[in-house]
């Protein structure tokens, strides 16, 4: 007697398909509310005077990603750094490199392929919306 | 079971049900451009005694120390006195949507904190 070998049919396992990145920048946008309590010491007199002549303001860095899920573009940001003197270009400049590098742990955490995210920001990125 | 870590540190806090007032639609939309049709409907509208709105759903989800926002598109063009029941129904869809997104984040059902315990604003 011969038995017949049962086939079970099961759905092979599938990728979860990884969310898309569709834009990256890093904004520069105006801090509305900045901490100016450190110009009111000696040694910043000079800097306190330019800023109330309006030399410069106050800008926080961030930045974002528009990230599609299941077809839906959701706006995914790094945590942000305020307070910055907007005359500080090297130093915005490092900031927006270390906002990028935060924002690149967020999305592989949600899933983005490290090939959509090159390793280091592109000054390109970087959108200054004062 | 909301605020529980589950995927490479995800955590997943509040919901809310997010009713908002849709500035785009007109009641001519539904009447297929014909202003003499049901024009109490069109009427009562620009009376201002009801209006369009849009629900959608919003959660705050916590990855790497920061919150991030997700949101799903929403349904539009609601009239505002559709009801509480209608409301609750595309509440559920909307739910399901945002479901839907989460699992392709990596969040399973189990930890999206449920209907219930969302907020309406």
């Amino acid at each position: 007697m011969t038995t017949r070998k049962r086939v079970v049919v099961v759905e092979a396992t599938r990728k979860r398909p990884a969310p898309e990145v569709q834009s990256i920048s890093v904004l520069v946008l105006p801090d509305e509310d900045p901490d100016v309590s450190y110009l009111d010491q000696e040694e910043f007199t000079d800097r306190r005077e330019a800023y109330q002549r309006g030399d410069f303001t106050f800008v926080g860095v961030r930045a974002q990603a528009e990230v599609v899920i299941e077809g839906i573009v959701q706006t995914i940001v790094s945590g942000g750094l305020w307070g910055i003197e907007s005359d500080a270009d090297a130093y915005i400049e490092e900031v927006a490199g270390e906002e990028y590098s935060d924002l690149r742990k967020i999305l592989t955490s949600i899933g983005v392929s490290t090939s959509q995210l090159p390793s280091s920001m592109d000054r390109k990125w970087i959108e200054w919306r004062t | 079971m909301a605020g529980k870590s589950v995927r490479h540190g995800l955590t997943v806090d509040r919901l809310r049900f997010v009713h908002e007032r849709d500035k785009d639609s007109r009641p001519e939309d539904k009447t297929g451009g014909d202003p003499t049709r049901d024009s109490e409907y069109i009427d009562s509208f620009y009376r201002g005694e009801w209006w369009f709105i849009g629900i959608y759903i919003e959660l705050e989800l916590i990855v790497a120390n920061t919150v991030q926002t997700i949101r799903t598109p929403g349904l539009w063009g609601i009239e505002s006195n559709s009801g509480n029941r209608y409301f609750q129904e595309v509440e559920r869809q909307e739910y399901e949507e945002l479901i839907g997104i989460l699992e392709k984040l990596g969040v399973p059902r189990r930890f999206v904190p449920s209907i219930a315990s969302a907020r309406r604003a």
